[in-house]
């Protein structure tokens, strides 16, 4: 009942009028970057973060939720339209959703994705808020060695599931961890990696100048590579009545969507797998369930059904670990863990109690923005099909300047604005060689609390390593490490074996 | 593409090696009272990469790389075609320009022309658009950025004319 009457608290913050200005803002910048081909909401959430610095953290991160939320609707936009996914949360909706609008049913698709994007949310949603307040709780009993081990099993499952080579992603990770311990040693508090005596890198790099680089700057120039030309694409109109009847016969799948929901949160919880896989195994799964699983494939509203509500219920589900334990379950969420260091509050279970209004206004408006989220789908389809024709050359100039003032933001700096050019060249080169970027940002954020639990487990051990793997001591953190390192050989070895690894 | 991934794995070893070597300037050993020095995770971390990347170049050599080509791949495909290559430099250099360019000329100036050359002479646009969208980004920027969120940008030569209360007029 204590938590009937935090959400009901939280939907009261969420409610008050400039929060809910901030979710139908952020619903629909997030529909329109994840309406654009190549751009998801990690890249929205990394390019629009800057702008939150004026608001308080509440209102900032209901912001960062919205256009989370948006961009796995607007994503299936370009899907079904275009067949170019618009972020990868939507590659398994192109599957069905294509051939549908092929078929003349465009706007059927489009309805079935948006409503099946509601009902993922909204079943994730209540499943959120009564399964963080419990999980927090536990947490609280951690001290730096579980603390660790927690951290350590999201860099293990990152490289479980990140990219095709184990090897690329362990070096993803060491470098993200690497660029964290520039600047200054948190324990003696002496310089340190000041590389040419540049002062710049005193104050350390910034993990938004890293993710704006990569997901900004080197996003677009891989997607220049595909070309500059607008794509022919394929009109759709929506009515009142068409929206009507697409949502009746959805019934007849409700447990293709009760499944992808369920499915999509405990996966979307998962750190590291994220709403992409979440997608894609629910659509094999409703595939193989279905009574018309020829059809699959060919364009039935089924195949567009089952991974969208599975995104959306992950994108939720993501957010759990990211807010109870500090570790967050996919990019997007790494994105947002960094953002809530910057406004210096601190993730993990201490934010439940210190926090409150910061947690239960989230709550509540992740009711609401996933509600403004299907009507803003729903309505702005045609005028999103429009801005889809906008070309890339006038959408990369565009982005590349909002990149820049972003970099130059969080310091103020021009120097952290060169280092984000740079990472962009990295990110391009990177995305090409199939070394998966996600870990770098995610280990880039969590590089000092990894550092600062590390060294502390070992001054209260003396030194030994076997703090971590202690059962009798730390019965937590040596089930955790254990099962961080499993996750870390099951790739490894399944590699060597020259097995194909399961592929979501 | 295979030379590309042996040309990055060389470039990471070589970083690493920098790096591991840079990071000796702090204690990199486990101290007694202290744990672990202020070198000691660099150091390995930036040793680790080395390793790792001199095994991504290894293993370039045997059939199983990273795109899964056998060593009866098809032909080798190229890491990228010359006509890709340009259409990024055409945005990528002028962006570059604009960045180096934005302490000295303000942000403001640097942007529009940025934009305006992509869109005019890249995108090849009308001239009508080409200007709107130029003058319209760093004005967007002004009223976000400077005026909203209170976030001085560079501003360079141009310093003067933000002496004005511009806010005013609107």
């Amino acid at each position: 009942m204590e938590i009937l009457g935090n959400l009901f608290y939280g939907l009261g913050i969420a409610l008050s009028p400039e929060n809910l200005l901030m979710a139908l803002i952020g619903v629909v910048l997030g529909v329109a970057i994840g309406a654009m081909p190549g751009l998801g909401s990690v890249n929205g959430v990394a390019i629009l973060l800057p702008i939150t610095y004026a608001v308080p953290p509440t209102s900032a991160i209901i912001f960062l939720a919205a256009i989370y939320y948006g961009a796995m609707y607007g994503g299936a936009i370009s899907s079904i339209t275009l067949n170019i996914p618009g972020a990868s949360t939507a590659v398994a909706t192109t599957f069905d959703g294509y051939p549908l609008a092929q078929k003349g049913q465009a706007a059927d698709a489009l309805v079935t994705a948006a409503v099946a994007s509601f009902i993922g949310g909204t079943i994730s949603i209540v499943l959120f808020t009564f399964f963080a307040p419990p999980l927090a709780e536990f947490a609280l009993r951690f001290g730096p060695p579980e603390e660790f081990a927690v951290v350590f099993l999201a860099y293990g499952t990152f490289a479980g599931l990140g990219g095709e080579s184990p090897i690329k992603t362990l070096i993803a990770t060491m470098m993200g961890l690497l660029m964290s311990t520039v600047g200054t040693d948190i324990v003696s508090g002496s310089p340190r990696l000041i590389f040419a005596d540049i002062t710049g890198f005193y104050h350390g790099i910034n993990f938004l100048v890293l993710a704006i680089g990569l997901y900004g700057v080197g996003e677009i120039f891989y997607t220049l590579e595909g070309g500059m030309q607008a794509r022919e694409r394929y009109q759709a109109k929506m009515g009142i009545r068409e929206i009507a009847a697409t949502i009746r016969d959805l019934r007849r799948y409700t447990t293709t969507l009760l499944r992808g929901s369920l499915l999509g949160f405990f996966v979307g919880m998962l750190p590291a797998a994220g709403a992409t896989p979440a997608s894609f195994m629910s659509y094999s799964i409703a595939k193989r369930f279905s009574k018309e699983s020829v059809q699959f494939g060919k364009g039935t509203i089924e195949g567009v059904a089952a991974p969208e509500c599975a995104n959306n219920a992950a994108s939720t589900g993501a957010m759990l670990p990211m807010l109870t334990l500090g570790i967050p379950g996919s990019p997007t969420t790494a994105v947002m863990l960094g953002a809530l260091y910057v406004w210096g509050l601190v993730p993990g279970p201490r934010l439940f109690i210190e926090n409150a209004d910061f947690v239960w206004g989230l709550t509540g408006s992740l009711y609401i923005a996933n509600a403004l989220a299907v009507l803003v789908a729903l309505f702005a389809i045609p005028f999103f099909i429009w801005m889809l024709r906008m070309p890339m050359t006038i959408l990369a100039p565009v982005i590349l300047v909002v990149c820049a003032v972003g970099g130059f933001s969080p310091t103020q700096d021009m120097f952290d604005v060169y280092l984000m050019f740079f990472f962009g060249a990295i990110g391009y080169f990177f995305r090409k060689l199939d070394y998966p970027l996600a870990p770098m940002v995610l280990a880039l954020v969590l590089g000092g609390l990894t550092e600062r639990t590390f060294r502390q487990s070992l001054i209260i051990s003396h030194g030994s390593i076997g703090i971590f793997f202690d059962f009798s001591g730390h019965p937590i953190a040596a089930t955790l490490m254990w099962l961080s390192v499993a996750t870390f050989a099951v790739p490894v070895i399944s590699y060597f074996l020259g097995k194909r690894r399961l592929k979501f | 593409m295979r030379l590309m991934d042996r040309a990055v794995a060389a470039v990471l070893f070589l970083i690493g090696l920098c790096v591991a070597w840079k990071s000796t300037e702090l204690p990199i050993g486990i101290l007694p009272k202290e744990g672990p020095g202020g070198g000691f995770l660099p150091f390995w971390l930036s040793l680790g990469i080395s390793l790792a990347a001199a095994g991504v170049f290894v293993q370039s050599f045997f059939g199983g790389s990273a795109e899964g080509e056998g060593a009866d791949a098809p032909a080798e495909e190229p890491f990228i075609s010359w006509e890709s290559f340009t259409d990024i430099l055409r945005v990528g250099i002028p962006g570059l320009i604009m960045i180096l360019l934005t302490s000295t000329i303000s942000i403001y100036f640097a942007s529009a022309a940025f934009v305006f050359y992509c869109l005019f002479y890249v995108g090849r646009h009308g001239l009508k658009t080409s200007l709107s969208v130029a003058v319209g980004v760093p004005i967007g920027v002004f009223f976000i950025f400077e005026k909203f969120l209170i976030i001085p940008l560079p501003k360079g030569f141009a310093e003067p004319l933000f002496y004005l209360e511009w806010g005013s007029f609107f």
